[in-house]
């Protein structure tokens, strides 16, 4: 695995301020580098290519 | 166990790992009241291998090591194998969160995962930082 990757899983439930604060309407939502915001689920190929698009 | 009731396949799971896992549990003593119910997941969680290691640490008290694993905030846990490769869980693993919890056990385990090959080449070619946020509920 990349060492320039951390992931963190993060329970809405318990953390409805930080939840609140990225706009998470629903669930699974990603938000790479605080930024792009990945709503449901996506097939891997297109996670990568959102995920590395953060940087286009 | 009741705790990972409807999930018996977790046990033989955890039971299988080769690796060592270093649960490193953050809690606080006041105003976290999922702290103690997360606990007590990790406890089974513990148990099920010999090759899990469960270490609890306060968020006010322990500053060194909350501060080098980046923690701000709790109930969390650092998945640590033999090095951290920045795997955290905030809030408590229940529900369907357990796969998630399980399935980070085994990734910094060394497990096999299913991603694809030309996943893991576009991972390992990062050269930038990348921080996942994944936000989740436990049904």
């Amino acid at each position: 695995m990349s060492r320039h990757v951390t992931t963190s899983v993060i329970g809405v439930t318990e953390f409805q301020e930080l939840a609140e604060f990225y706009r998470v309407t629903g669930v699974p939502k990603v938000v790479v580098n605080g930024d792009v915001e990945i709503l449901g689920f996506e097939s891997e190929k297109n996670f990568v290519q959102k995920v590395c698009g953060v940087f286009e | 166990m009741r705790i990972l009731g409807g999930f018996a396949g977790i046990e033989s799971r955890l039971a299988r790992l080769t690796d060592p896992v270093r649960l490193m549990f953050f809690t606080q003593t006041f105003d976290c009241a999922t702290c103690l119910a997360t606990r007590q997941i990790l406890d089974v969680f513990s148990r099920c291998s010999e090759r899990i290691t469960l270490e609890e640490y306060n968020l006010v008290l322990d500053k060194n090591t909350v501060e080098e694993y980046k923690i701000k905030r709790v109930p969390a846990v650092a998945i640590v194998g033999t090095e951290d490769i920045g795997i955290r869980f905030y809030g408590t693993p229940e529900g369907f969160e357990l796969e998630s919890l399980v399935e980070g056990i085994e990734l910094v385990a060394g497990q096999e995962n299913s991603l694809t090959e030309v996943t893991l080449a576009t991972v390992n070619a990062l050269e930038r930082d990348v921080n996942l946020q994944v936000f989740v509920t436990p049904t």
